[in-house]
């Protein structure tokens, strides 16, 4: 199976500050890859690069097989930068029109692409009427019209509420049984991008930390931990970390990288430090305790 | 379809139901609302100007020229680039498969579209307005001067070339509504007292329109059609240089 997109150290700067910096991107053609990165990191940078909105200083750069910004490449992807381009005068069915015309695709495009959002219902009213939800719905939709074989979605959920959320990601998980198509996602919602994606490109001001499936990321699939609450987690941090355990406190809960048999010894510890154990249990690490220990390492 | 058809049928579609619409009917209904009811209660003037017929057209196209079609060109194309402006959509746009040039003429003849259909409704209007004010002062209103009528129309078509080329460069690269009025008013004021210069008013953007001020006189009126080609070219050298600038400065705006 070839590459849907693929680059070598590809760097782009903006005066003194290196928005990416060598980057070595491979994402397989058919995948849900999901680019994950805190804000600043350089993923807008680099989808921008990709689509050849931006010029990269050194490096080379090939999204299906060919330049960014070469038509061919332009005509076989859809992409959504940041938020969705809409106008918000005109109806969804109109905004779909727009970009159907420009990309010369046949009228029935803009129903079937209606049909996968969802929007057919609404498709006749002004998109300031529109949830939020269903502006992130349309925007998806106008990436989809032609249907191209690559993806690019550029934080796909910002700003959603839960239900919102739900829906776009049980939108993008059926897009590559449906279309076939490759799918890009960008994304600081960590959790979201765990539930679809297969393979997972993590960067961090600039640089790659991690290339590879999901369930590889951060080490071993299988590595274990236990979950520890006590009444001053930032303590608990303290003295674990004195100890050498990698540890993440997270809204008042500590992970702690540790097979089960430590549990004792860890639970020594914290009595011993003065602190209240109320809950010590097996866990393995979640996506976003892998993504910060990614983080971390940087 | 061609690529060029369909980009401008696209850039078509973004203006319905948008100021550029609601600016461009209402330029030309203002004016020929304003000019008749100064006709209705001024029959002494009129009667000093008569044929009436005729001097409604000549001071129509005065105020056309000098004022309203400035002015509507600034709006329209200030309202038009703003529309991708607010609705963020530049990175899309520019993502599509077409080539960038094709965006900005697509966006240029769509300007060019509703500003010369702007002024086939002010013929309408003006018409119609010929009608009503006929009804109250007759006597010396005297029939339709068709051929004035023509020249005038065709003359404020040609002349608004050069402008609507200009503003959709000056919005694109430097936007701002009043800058943008003020840029329509300043020009075209500062044009005539140009009028006496054959190639600064070929040159100029707003030379030809400026030069509506002397076809308001009668008694030396002579429509400048040499001139025309000139002016056309030099629209045209400003449209290519705003293609190479657009194609240049528009940046996706991270």
């Amino acid at each position: 199976m070839g590459l849907a997109i693929r680059t070598e150290g590809l760097t782009r700067r903006f005066g003194k500050v290196t928005a990416v910096e060598g980057l070595d991107l491979a994402v397989r053609r058919g995948s849900i890859t999901a680019f994950l990165g805190p804000n600043g990191a350089g993923k807008t940078t680099t989808i921008s690069l990709l689509l050849g909105l931006l010029k990269a200083h050194s490096g080379t750069c090939e999204v299906l097989g060919f330049p960014p910004g070469h038509p061919q490449a332009l005509s076989q992807l859809g992409a959504m930068v940041e938020s969705p381009s809409l106008y918000e005068h005109l109806t969804g069915r109109e905004n779909l029109e727009i970009t159907r015309l420009m990309r010369g695709n046949p009228r029935t495009e803009v129903d079937r692409v209606l049909a996968v959002v969802g929007l057919q219902n609404d498709a006749k009213r002004p998109v300031r009427t529109y949830s939020l939800g269903m502006r992130q719905r349309l925007g998806i939709g106008l990436a989809l019209l032609g249907q191209p074989n690559l993806l690019i979605l550029d934080e796909p959920t910002n700003g959603l509420d839960p239900a919102g959320i739900q829906e776009i990601r049980e939108l993008i998980r059926h897009l590559p049984q449906d279309t076939g198509a490759t799918i890009f996602l960008s994304s600081h919602v960590l959790a979201e991008v765990g539930k679809v994606a297969q393979d997972v490109v993590v960067i961090h001001r600039g640089r790659l930390r991690y290339q590879g499936p999901l369930e590889s990321m951060g080490g071993n699939a299988h590595e274990e931990g236990l979950l520890i609450r006590v009444n001053d987690p930032t303590r608990g941090t303290q003295r674990l970390a004195e100890q050498g355990f990698l540890v993440h406190e997270r809204a008042g809960t500590l992970w702690v990288q540790a097979p089960p048999q430590k549990a004792p010894h860890l639970a020594n510890l914290m009595v011993n430090s003065g602190l209240d154990l109320y809950e010590l249990s097996p866990a393995t690490p979640d996506l976003e305790a892998r993504f910060l220990a990614l983080l971390d390492e940087a | 379809m061609s690529v060029f058809l369909r980009c401008y049928l696209s850039e078509i579609i973004k203006h319905r139901k948008h100021w550029t619409i609601v600016v461009s009917v209402l330029a030309p209904f203002c004016q020929t609302t304003l000019l008749g009811m100064l006709f209705w209660f001024s029959e002494g003037v009129v009667f000093r100007f008569r044929p009436g017929a005729h001097f409604w057209i000549e001071l129509s196209y005065l105020a056309w020229n000098l004022l309203f079609l400035p002015v509507l060109v600034a709006l329209l194309t200030e309202f038009s680039w703003d529309l991708e402006s607010n609705s963020k959509t530049w990175n899309h746009l520019l993502i599509q498969p077409i080539p960038r040039r094709m965006h900005y003429i697509s966006k240029l003849l769509a300007h060019t579209t509703l500003a010369f259909l702007s002024q086939l409704l002010l013929v309408f209007l003006l018409l119609i307005g010929s009608m009503f004010l006929n009804k109250n002062i007759a006597a010396h209103w005297g029939s339709i001067p068709w051929a004035l009528l023509g020249k005038f129309s065709a003359f404020s078509l040609l002349a608004s070339l050069p402008i609507i080329v200009f503003h959709t460069w000056l919005s694109m690269r430097f936007p701002g509504l009043w800058l943008a009025i003020l840029v329509a008013v300043g020009f075209i004021w500062i044009g005539t007292a140009l009028v006496s210069n054959r190639v600064l008013i070929q040159v100029l953007p707003w030379g030809m329109a400026s030069y509506g001020l002397v076809l308001f006189e009668r008694w030396q009126r002579h429509f400048p059609w040499a001139l025309f080609p000139g002016s056309i070219l030099s629209a045209l050298f400003i449209a290519y240089l705003s293609i190479l600038d657009f194609a240049r400065f528009r940046k996706p705006s991270l």
